[in-house]
């Protein structure tokens, strides 16, 4: 027991002797790892917006079943029985013809005179089907589609199926993007790190010889730089959220943050907790890794 | 305690610095390995505390064979064995007393025993009125002090010696030459590699002759 907490006593005193040694390097250090995990939190940060988005429209979407102008009215009765027994569709609603119209000139008010201008009303009557959690996927949809499409009566059914699509496949791409782009930085900070790790191995080669012959063990020599390189880590992933929630922030403030909703789609709301604390656990991991390799390159065993 | 079965070591450039060489060192005894430079000395010395391995043959130290033996036990084998290289390998910027202090640090002893040890191993060496000055401050034959120093501190049951005389005065050879008589009059291997003749004829032990890497004699002076 006394041992192991000499030997903790010892990697924290010469980590942290490490770190000032030479500060310049140590801050570059923490510095190459802090923009490496920027990047890919600015990313990460898009796509849960982008994400969170996709559910709140997804929560919307309906699937609306319109009707043949000379549907009768046996036609709409036997219609109405079969979603009420659909276990997929949780609310009907009926929209008359006449709704219809008045819901297109409540939602596109300089349009309102247009129904007069066509003649009468060329608003198709329809059903607006509110689907369950559990059916709403493409083969849920799509089954649904089929089932009524060639219903009498029935002149088309449709859902906003293409527009969400395109948003998941947004998400997506926003997340495989800040992936790719956060891997290659992460690589280019690895390569950082490790070169600065190697330049202090290199400086302090002489004692590191001279520990090996008096009987220091590999893990008595190595944990001082791996010590320090998660310190390095720790405060790059530190640095990186500190760094995003400023963006956040200042993207919040900006003018076009309140006249523009699309702003408010891609930077809503800030990262989760746990997503914050996993970019500072993966700066020190980071660190770590660099290290491990550089020391291993070093030959200090 | 240590035995070298037929060991050859080529190195890569094709230079043969031990060919064919056997040798037992029982535990406690006092061993001069003599022979011109470039004889295979530095090299013999090296494999008992692996810090070099033998091309072929085997070199076994406490019945382990260093050449098999597992990089994680490699460090435990150095704690017993104290070697003064004829370089020194001290450190520049510690001070003398820092620099034996290290390698009690580096096996792990509480601070107290470690500066305990320190300032016992430095007064014996008569160094202690140095403690605060670092090596390029110190004379050859002080730095040559400090390193012995360090590789007694951690109180080991083999000490190596490379030319542990070269830079003193005769005077001050002969006071090292006692106090490594004492060390190992208190059950410590010694063995030290010199080819100072005077030397070895005035402390009659047995002695490893080697020429170009071959054993030639072995006898007691």
């Amino acid at each position: 027991m006394g041992r192991l907490l000499r030997a903790l006593q010892h990697c924290a005193r010469e980590a942290w002797d490490g770190l000032w040694r030479n500060p310049a390097l140590s801050a570059l250090s923490a510095a190459s790892i802090g923009i490496s995990l920027y990047v890919l939190g600015l990313f990460l940060l898009l796509a849960i917006n982008l994400n969170h988005f996709v559910e709140a429209l997804g929560k919307e979407m309906q699937v609306q079943v319109y009707l043949k102008e000379d549907a009768s009215p046996a036609d709409i009765k036997i219609l109405q029985k079969e979603f009420a027994s659909d276990p997929a569709i949780e609310v009907v609603r009926f929209v008359s013809k006449t709704d219809a119209r008045l819901r297109f000139q409540r939602d596109f008010p300089s349009l309102r005179d247009l129904p007069e201008r066509v003649g009468g009303n060329p608003f198709p009557a329809s059903f607006d089907l509110e689907i369950r959690d559990a059916y709403r996927n493409p083969e849920g949809l799509d089954r649904i589609v089929k089932s009524y499409q060639k219903a009498p009566g029935v002149e088309e059914v449709r859902y906003d199926r293409g527009w969400t699509e395109r948003l998941v496949g947004l998400v997506a791409l926003a997340r495989r993007g800040g992936y790719g782009l956060g891997a290659l930085l992460a690589f280019a900070a690895l390569v950082t790190v490790g070169a600065v790790v190697q330049l202090t191995v290199l400086a302090r080669r002489e004692e590191i010889e001279i520990m090996k012959l008096v009987g220091a063990t590999a893990a008595f020599i190595r944990g001082p730089f791996l010590l320090a390189a998660a310190v390095q880590g720790l405060a790059g992933g530190a640095i990186a959220v500190g760094g995003l929630y400023v963006t956040h922030r200042m993207v919040e403030r900006a003018e076009a943050f309140t006249t523009n909703p699309f702003m408010t789609i891609v930077a809503g709301r800030f990262l989760p907790a746990q997503a914050s604390a996993a970019l500072a656990a993966g700066g020190a991991a980071l660190g770590i890794v660099a290290a491990i390799l550089s020391l291993r390159r070093a030959g200090t065993f | 305690m240590i035995q070298f079965f037929h060991v050859t070591k080529k190195y890569r450039q094709g230079a043969q610095a031990l060919s064919d060489v056997s040798a037992h060192i029982e535990k406690g005894e006092f061993v001069f390995l003599t022979g011109p430079s470039g004889a295979g000395k530095t090299t013999f010395l090296k494999m008992v505390f692996r810090e070099d391995v033998p091309t072929s043959g085997q070199v076994i130290v406490h019945n382990d064979d260093v050449a098999t033996m597992s990089a994680r036990r490699i460090p435990y084998l150095r704690r017993q064995i104290g070697v003064v290289f004829q370089d020194f390998k001290l450190l520049p910027r510690k001070t003398v007393f820092e620099n034996v202090a290290f390698a009690t640090q580096v096996i792990g002893l509480p601070r107290k025993e470690q500066r305990v040890r320190t300032f016992q191993v430095l007064e014996m060496l008569g160094l202690n009125h140095r403690l605060h000055n670092y090596p390029e401050q110190v004379s050859g034959g002080e730095q040559q002090r400090m390193a012995i120093a360090r590789a007694l501190v951690n109180r080991p049951l083999i000490l190596l010696a490379d030319e542990p005389t070269g830079n003193l005065d005769p005077d001050l050879a002969k006071e090292i030459m006692g106090l490594f008589k004492d060390i190992n009059s208190h059950g410590t291997t010694v063995i030290i590699a010199t080819h100072d003749r005077d030397l070895i004829r005035r402390m009659s032990r047995r002695v490893i002759a080697l020429d170009h890497g071959r054993v030639v004699a072995t006898a007691v002076a």
